[in-house]
């Protein structure tokens, strides 16, 4: 007989080990304001609509159709004037492709932008019939890139019917992927797991990975929007897609057939035995495209501080890391001081400001406590694209409102609405108390 | 918690409310957490289900207990953040570099039970969350997800076997 399940276990490890992660000693104070019409609730996934923003996959009708403007330049400014030439002119178009019988693999466009590598590639199913195509991997020299929130997961997690017909209904015979990796999961020699790293410069390879499925069975055409906030009972013995193909692969799957997955492992081969017990789809081939690159950071125009330590009130500011160009970048940085003065400052999160300009330059703020005052509070800032020129300051200010009257872009913007100084849409800074940050461009 | 009327009992009910607040906050956090994998929204799945339990807490019947009651609340809010379009292209692989810092000393062995947790199926995680670190029974577990008894058993037993066999992979038990 099997001992006893030993209960304190899990408690006492999540305890032990999320320790530092514990509540915030004015929550109730602000919930209770909040409802009185007093504080604005802020949350800290702000950036969930911009995320959105940017997940576009294009759906191209024909094979070796030349791309008539750059991906890569479409999902980092879109329709915007001023695009940064400087940016456009270090997108690579390699136009490597490999050809099977299931599937034609073109890596299109990529660019390293100092800080990310992005990548824009095309996968066509050149035969009649419906196929299911899923990411199998992104790789720099044989180690794998992060994927951002553009791109599918993988056989875990969704993948694309191309060609032929489902319920009537023609698919889409190819499909352009977007993804920004900011960097790589890497392993040692004995393929032990060593962490994230930033993308190194120099010369390497970069490789694409697709694996093509059959279908078992014919798959069916949903509405996703059907299935929102619902919880899914049903086991189908058949892939489900949707008029642009996307095949999400973990709504109808039981969890007997859920398989772990981790980077640098082939989701694929990791699936493969479950979604043929699904009756859903056998793997039929893995297409990999490659192409050399060299990577280096100076190719891009770049903001760097002049300084890396500031001070401000009682509070010192470390910068660990600050890649800034109008690709994007990211900011780590660390906020030394007193506890309770840190707490205070950080209590609605700090954003990295343009203030000249009127622009935010991060999508979120992410930060983690550390219970001792000598390393400081570790705070990483995501900072998106943009157009017009590199600014010659910035500001790292905390947040002390939020309203969505401030802001253009919303349906909620008042012009009437007062806007005070300190606002950069939709967030208002108290930059009284902020670092002003100079820069040097290069 | 009584129901509240008039501006006397307000106060009252804001007092109330800081209690549930003070008692609870902490192992919300990091159980929503351990079911959502990300910090941030671990905190705004917490402040979303505070903000709902202080909006509907003249209508708490006294039904079940106020830790039932809030849980369910909670597992409502993780599960909504679940299905939203964020979390659909979210990589939900996790590695122990995306664990939070810790601000103590913690043995290796401690990880692997959270990670093995965190790795567990979303519908065994709820169950196994809310059986191990918030010690509630299967009958008040079975009113918070909103299933039958049996099937908070089962979902139970399944969770326990799966976390037997990696812990017991792994020699951590």
């Amino acid at each position: 007989m099997k001992e006893e399940f030993p209960e304190k276990i899990i408690k006492e490890s999540i305890d032990h080990r999320l320790a530092g992660l514990n509540g915030n000693p004015f929550l109730a104070q602000r919930i209770m304001a909040a409802e009185k019409g007093e504080e604005k609730i802020v949350k800290k996934k702000i950036s969930v609509s911009l995320i959105l923003a940017l997940m576009m996959l294009v759906l191209t009708l024909s094979a070796g159709v030349a791309l008539m403007h750059s991906q890569i330049a479409d999902q980092l400014f879109g329709n915007q004037e001023n695009i940064p030439q400087g940016v456009i002119d270090q997108i690579q178009t390699p136009k490597e492709t490999n050809k099977t019988q299931l599937g034609l693999l073109s890596l299109d466009e990529w660019l390293y932008d100092g800080h990310a590598l992005h990548t824009s590639f095309t996968i066509v199913n050149p035969t009649q019939e419906t196929l299911l195509y899923t990411l199998d991997g992104i790789l720099l020299n044989g180690q794998p890139i992060t994927y951002n929130r553009s791109v599918t997961e993988g056989a875990g997690d969704s993948g694309f019917l191309l060609g032929g017909q489902v319920d009537g209904v023609s698919l889409p015979s190819a499909y352009t992927v977007y993804n920004e990796g900011e960097s790589i999961a890497s392993f040692d020699e004995a393929g032990k797991y060593q962490g994230f790293i930033s993308i190194p410069q120099g010369e390497g390879t970069l490789t694409i990975s697709v694996a093509v499925w059959r279908p078992m069975n014919q798959p069916q055409l949903v509405d996703y929007k059907r299935f929102e906030g619902q919880d899914v009972t049903d086991t189908l013995n058949h892939l489900i897609t949707d008029t642009t193909g996307y095949a999400n692969l973990w709504l109808f799957r039981p969890e007997s057939h859920q398989r772990a997955t981790y980077y640098g492992e082939s989701s694929a081969l990791s699936y493969a035995d479950a979604y043929k017990d699904l009756g859903w789809a056998e793997l039929v081939d893995i297409i990999e495209v490659e192409t050399q690159v060299t990577l280096n950071k100076s190719a891009v125009p770049h903001a760097v501080p002049k300084a890396t330590e500031y001070e401000q009130m009682s509070l010192r500011l470390v910068i660990d890391s600050f890649e800034l160009t109008q690709a994007g970048g990211q900011m780590e940085c660390r906020l030394l001081g007193d506890y309770d003065t840190v707490k205070r400052y950080m209590a609605e999160g700090v954003q990295l400001v343009d203030k000249a300009n009127g622009r935010i330059l991060s999508t979120g703020c992410i930060d983690n406590v550390l219970d001792g005052a000598e390393e400081g509070r570790k705070i990483l800032l995501p900072l998106a694209s943009f157009t017009g020129e590199l600014p010659q300051e910035v500001y790292l200010a905390p947040v002390i409102g939020y309203d969505n009257r401030w802001d253009e872009a919303t349906p909620d913007y008042d012009p009437g609405f007062e806007k005070p100084d300190n606002v950069v849409a939709p967030f208002q800074f108290d930059f009284e108390n902020g670092f002003l940050i100079p820069l040097d461009i290069f | 918690m009584s129901n509240v009327k008039g501006p006397d009992d307000a106060q009252k009910r804001n007092q109330q409310f800081e209690e549930l607040v003070n008692t609870y906050q902490t192992a919300l956090l990091r159980m929503c957490f351990m079911h959502l994998k990300d910090q941030a929204l671990a905190e705004d799945a917490v402040q979303e289900t505070f903000l709902k339990a202080y909006r509907s807490i003249d209508s708490f019947r006294g039904d079940s207990s106020e830790k039932t009651w809030l849980m369910k609340i909670a597992m409502n809010t993780c599960r909504d953040l679940h299905r939203s379009a964020y979390f659909r292209f979210t990589d939900r692989r996790y590695t122990p570099d995306m664990l939070p810092e810790a601000s103590a000393p913690f043995e290796e062995k401690e990880e692997e039970v959270v990670l093995a947790v965190m790795r567990l199926p979303m519908k065994l995680r709820e169950v196994i969350l809310l059986y191990y670190y918030q010690g509630m029974t299967t009958v008040d577990i079975s009113h918070s997800l909103g299933l039958s008894q049996s099937a908070v058993s089962g979902r139970l037993k399944r969770g326990r076997d799966k976390l037997r066999t990696v812990l017991e992979g792994r020699e951590l038990l």
